[in-house]
């Protein structure tokens, strides 16, 4: 099966047991794959990147995400419309079939239609078909008849389905870094957890991503973790197990196959992540094009090449990781489109020079460049960005058959939101960050805005802390969210310092100054995260400390970053603090000082700019 | 599913109780017009905050009281009956109660 | 095709298409004042412009046009109701949902499916056959059917006998119909706007201003507007309301539920309704599997959803429908609606002067969209209550002449 290039050798392609082949059929058509490669990736890996036809337009549809995220990759089963060919498993003669076409996938009668679209802008219909009088009547059964997607077998019977209930106390959602984590933060603190997982092995990103320039960080972290969640007792793990909603009191509904769980937690911890958005270009809903994640998960996951040809697009430091990734799985790299016209200094980006990569900083993807058979992109035309939200003409054309959108990511925030919490659009992190949870919920990781892999540890293991804390402390009100201090040494200090005066608890003033000072001496990116690891790590010891180095940080980045300071962070500070009696107080003293010191941040605190790039650049 | 916490049975599912609505205090039948009992019977303050209301345990037929909000969704506190109701009251029900009431809806114009 | 669409297709830029006029500044006083912006409101303001000339009319809403029940319905229209009240009420609304998209220009995609309500004990059985008589008296297209005809109708449902509820027969009313609900909004919006009604979002009232058992205005969040009649048409918040203009109503708030399932291929032509099960599906426009149940057993003021309410809807779907059982649900949402005792409206006059009401829709206010506005309208304009509402007056209750609609949704028989 490698003849044809498509599938990279192990270790490559993670999910895969390369002893056993499974024989499928797509459009009656016989492909051969692994076992656990999906439906997709087993497509792929046999160069059939087309798998459906969109709703309106009939236009080819290929993988975007791998993570089960959009429509392209829905396909139709015997049983079963709309099946996820990026999360289905292939099994032993299982017959799968493209969706929403006339005649064949490949050349679908209908697509005609895409030729129009300049007639049909949306809502057309709603200043359409109803005149003269009685011409709805009319049109209404020829619309009606190109409703839908997949199509339902009628005469399928329904099969077996049970219920199973739990009653953890703290359940994970997300087995990422920052869930296993909290789990086992959790669990060491004698809270029984229930951690959840989407995909069939623990890891999260740490299974496909690159996050940092020699990719091996990622793979000996989810190792250590994985381990040692395994060998914890406290924690069960469900894998292949979707967590569908929150609902009130903590109610869960997960669903693993054919059984659905009902677990009812004390305590729940967010864990899940965040995805990568795609690009809004011409044609970026050709095949060909995908997510820079997309790609990484073909590679790392089902060992299969995402492209020979690839043109990646980019605002962040994640996407110069995609195009190592490429460079390694064999894939020429023809350009990096960076939007941002400076680049930072950044050992990624070296590294991608360093493989001869033509780095193009300041420019964007004007469009995606079909092929001549209309159905995968050939080409890509990258234009100057001359302003904001303007670019020069398509001044660039380059030859490609893979186009990686790396630009940016949305937290998985579905349950934060079913959980009445509140996100807001922050201009600083150019995404949607937590501003507000309900009481008994955590978030921690990349959902709530933490994407250096130390701070997603940490934030990981303070949230399940902080869960495990409310569960075996009833008095308290449960609600935690650290937002990591992502500022210099001098700030820190300068913060805590400030803090502690105002508290006026000078017992508490040595550990303090002994927690953070080492910082100073320590390049900037490492100060963010190492002290609060090892205190962090000394759980039965966190006490003011730990309060103290994260709780004002917090209060302070919540302050400069949005101009307003709101009472859940101060709960936040409240549950973590030893000292509840006087916390109040003393963050009503220490307010206003971080009102005045905003004003003349420059001087005060001369790495207030470091937080513009953190999680990005840095990485 | 929402928890109650039950003065009776500690927290049950939400599902095994039956709200019986607002606590009202119904007026004398035998002395209120008709228009003051019609008020009684249906008309609702159906407030958005913190309600008090009648709440029923169906396994144990247990009656009780809980405040909760009404626009958090959460239930604030939970009390048997006593609390409130420290005396049986009786109603005596004289036949010319009726016929009072009946004239005096008439009289009253249905006004709230 | 029309003209307009192949103008736009050939023009070299898209200009961005404009529904509604922008918003102009709130005044400080209007002829008439609309209190909340969905379906009825606007309804009620499109046809004080049209039949009655009154323009000088702003529509407020706290949130966005047709952002509350009218975005959050089913969409469902009828008129098998069980009461001749109703019957004659919902049968105007049918006629005029008819000619809505001419009436409009706009097309709200009303699409007649047809209406079946199963009947799965005698005493349903009973009720269809009332409900067919009554319907029929007043010509309304309904009849009680059985298993063969409704085999011939929906050949999908399960009609065998060897289940907890067979399918003994059902009301059968071919008027039945879905349309797309934020169209409706969205075209009463704009041919009102046509006609100069003012359409002011995210204007929340606060209060609302009296003297001598009159009203003569409201407070906003955008300051004071005086005003010579006003109209509340708030489903969901109409107890607080109406609190504001000092006044209780016989009205408990509760949630209510749906869901849609992903899009499939059309398979289901009718709208299938059982009340012994609390359950109901149709298929929408885009092939979206829409479905409803009961309504919440406890009031609360908060959109929230549960997953009691999905596993009991799902669970009696897949008794009507077993081969669903691998079909996935995209959303679930719900909606607060007002439920009155009778389960009918409270439309007309109110204890204060020159206030108006439009309220109590319960599960029932999407189909009543079009006749409450031509209505209402007649009332506010002419100060007289038409025979068809006058029944669903406040003072019903103190009459203790309640309606008794058990032809409503997501009601037990």
């Amino acid at each position: 099966m490698t003849a044809n290039g498509w599938r990279l050798p192990a270790p490559a392609g993670r999910l895969l047991d390369r002893s056993r082949q499974v024989a499928f059929s797509f459009e009656g058509r016989g492909y051969e794959g692994f076992a656990g490669d999906t439906i997709a990736s087993a497509l792929a890996a046999n160069g059939q990147w087309l798998l459906s036809r969109s709703f309106k337009y009939h236009r080819p549809r290929g993988v975007l995400t791998m993570a089960g995220q959009d429509a392209n990759t829905l396909v139709q089963l015997k049983e079963e419309p709309n099946v996820l060919a990026d999360r289905r498993e292939i099994e032993s003669g299982l017959e799968v079939w493209g969706q929403n076409y006339t005649g064949s996938l490949e050349r679908d009668r209908d697509a005609w239609i895409g030729r129009f679209s300049a007639f049909l802008p949306v809502g057309f219909y709603y200043k359409a078909f109803y005149k003269p009088k009685g011409a709805w009547r009319y049109w209404e059964p020829i619309i009606r008849r190109r409703a839908g997607l997949g199509r339902v077998n009628l005469d399928a019977s329904p099969g077996y389905y049970d219920k199973a209930y739990g009653w953890p106390d703290v359940a994970v959602i997300g087995g990422g870094p920052a869930g296993m984590s909290a789990a086992l933060e959790a669990a060491g603190a004698g809270a029984e957890v229930i951690l959840i997982e989407e995909g069939p092995i623990l890891g999260g990103a740490l299974n496909y991503a690159r996050l940092a320039a020699d990719g091996n960080r990622a793979a000996s972290l989810r190792d250590e973790l994985v381990a040692a969640v395994e060998a914890e007792p406290n924690i069960q793990v469900l894998t292949s197990a979707i967590c569908q909603a929150w609902f009130t009191d903590n109610w869960l509904p997960c669903v693993q196959g054919n059984r659905l769980y009902k677990l009812r937690a004390r305590e729940v911890v967010v864990a899940t992540g965040s995805l990568e958005q795609p690009m809004v270009f011409r044609n970026n809903d050709m095949p060909g094009v995908m997510l820079g994640s997309a790609a990484q998960r073909l590679i790392r996951l089902y060992g299969v090449r995402p492209g020979r040809r690839a043109v990646v697009v980019t605002a962040n430091g994640d996407g110069y990781g995609v195009a190592l990734d490429l460079v390694e799985a064999g894939v020429e790299v023809a350009a990096v489109v960076d939007l941002r016209p400076d680049l930072p200094v950044c050992e990624r980006i070296e590294a991608v020079r360093g493989h001869g990569v033509d780095v193009i900083p300041g420019h964007t993807v004007w469009e995606g460049v079909p092929g001549p058979d209309k159905r995968h992109v050939a080409g890509v035309r990258v234009a100057r960005i001359t302003g904001e939200g303007e670019c020069a003409d398509g001044d660039r054309a380059i030859d490609c058959d893979l186009i990686c959108m790396a630009t940016g990511y949305a937290p998985t925030a579905q349950l934060l939101y079913h959980a009445r919490g509140k996100l807001a659009y922050d201009d600083q992190t150019a995404m949607f960050t937590v501003k507000k949870l309900p009481p008994h919920l955590h978030a921690a990781g990349s959902v709530n805005s933490a994407f250096y892999l130390d701070a997603v540890v940490a934030e990981g293991r303070h949230a399940g802390w902080a869960a495990a804390r409310a569960n075996l402390d009833p008095t308290s009100s449960g609600n935690s969210r650290l937002l990591w201090p992502t500022t210099s040494g001098v700030l820190a200090t300068a913060v805590v310092v400030l803090a502690v005066l105002v508290a006026r608890t000078p017992t508490t003033v040595p550990t303090v100054i002994e927690a953070t000072v080492p910082a100073l001496e320590q390049p900037a990116e490492q100060v963010v995260a190492k002290p609060q690891v090892e205190t962090l790590a000394r759980r039965s010891r966190l006490t003011f400390r730990h309060w103290a180095e994260t709780a004002p940080l917090l209060a302070m980045r919540e302050r400069a970053l949005r101009g307003e300071f709101t009472e859940p962070s101060l709960a936040v500070s409240l549950t973590t603090a030893p000292v509840p009696t006087t916390a109040r107080e003393l963050m009503r003293e220490f307010l206003p000082e971080a009102e005045r010191s905003e004003s003349a941040s420059p001087a005060v605190f001369p790495a207030w700019p470091w937080l513009r790039v953190y999680g990005r650049e840095t990485i | 599913m929402k928890i109650m916490p039950c003065p009776l049975n500690g927290p049950r599912n939400i599902s095994e109780f039956v709200c019986g609505g607002e606590v009202v205090i119904p007026p004398d039948p035998a002395r209120c017009s008709a228009a003051e009992w019609a008020d009684y019977v249906f008309m609702r303050d159906n407030v958005a905050g913190v309600v008090r209301e009648w709440w029923y345990h169906v396994a144990t037929a247990y009656w009780f009281i809980a405040e909760r909000d009404t626009v958090t969704d959460e239930i604030i506190r939970t009390y048997p009956a006593s609390e409130l109701f420290s005396k049986r009251v009786v109603f005596t029900a004289p036949e010319e109660a009726s016929e009072a009431g009946a004239s005096e809806a008439g009289a009253s114009g249905g006004k709230p | 095709m029309p003209f307009a669409l192949l103008k736009y297709g050939l023009k070299r830029e898209y200009p961005a298409e404009r529904h509604f006029p922008p918003q102009p500044e709130l005044k400080s006083t209007y002829d008439v004042v609309i209190i909340g912006g969905g379906g009825h409101g606007l309804a009620a303001a499109y046809y004080l412009a049209k039949d009655y000339g009154i323009t000088d009319v702003a529509v407020l809403d706290k949130g966005y046009l047709g952002g509350g029940n009218t975005a959050r319905n089913t969409a469902i229209i009828r008129a098998n109701y069980l009461t001749p009240e109703g019957v004659r009420f919902y049968a105007e609304s049918i006629a005029l949902f008819k000619e809505l998209s001419q009436e409009l220009d706009f097309n709200v995609l009303y699409s007649e499916r047809g209406h079946l309500t199963l009947a799965h004990t005698d005493a349903a059985v009973r009720t269809s056959r009332w409900r067919a008589e009554v319907n029929k008296h007043l010509g309304v297209d309904s009849e009680l059917i059985f298993p063969d005809q409704i085999r011939k109708l929906v050949p999908s449902l399960n009609l065998s006998e060897d289940v907890r509820y067979p399918i003994l027969g059902a009301l059968y009313h071919p008027p039945g119909a879905i349309a797309r609900h934020d169209a409706v909004a969205w075209g009463y919006a704009a041919a009102a706007a046509r006609r100069g009604v003012e359409l002011h979002q995210k204007v929340e009232v606060t209060g609302v201003l009296r003297a001598n058992g009159r009203a003569l205005g409201v407070e906003t969040t955008r300051g004071t507007v005086h005003c010579g009649r006003i109209l509340q048409a708030v489903s969901g918040s109409s107890s607080l309301v109406a609190a504001m203009a000092g006044f209780r109503l016989p009205i408990h708030t509760v949630p209510l539920q749906a869901c849609v399932s992903q899009p499939l291929k059309p398979f289901l032509d009718p709208i299938v309704v059982s009340g012994s099960l609390h359950t109901y599906i149709s298929q929408s426009a885009r092939g979206e599997l829409v479905m409803g149940g009961e309504t919440d057993p406890y009031g609360v003021y908060a959109d929230r959803s549960t997953l009691e309410f999905k596993e009991g809807l799902i669970a009696h779907m897949l008794e009507l429908f077993p081969f669903l059982a691998e079909i996935k649900v995209l959303r679930q949402w719900a909606g607060m609606v007002d439920m009155t005792p009778d389960f009918s409206p409270v439309m007309g006059k109110t204890p204060v002067e020159n206030y108006y009401i439009d309220a109590g829709w319960g599960t029932w206010g999407f189909k009543a969209t079009p006749v409450s506005g031509k209505r209402m309208a007649e009332t506010i304009a002419t100060g007289r209550v038409p025979e068809l509402i006058e029944r669903f007056r406040l003072g019903r209750f103190y009459e203790f002449k309640q309606i008794g609609e058990r032809g409503a949704a997501s009601v037990g028989h």
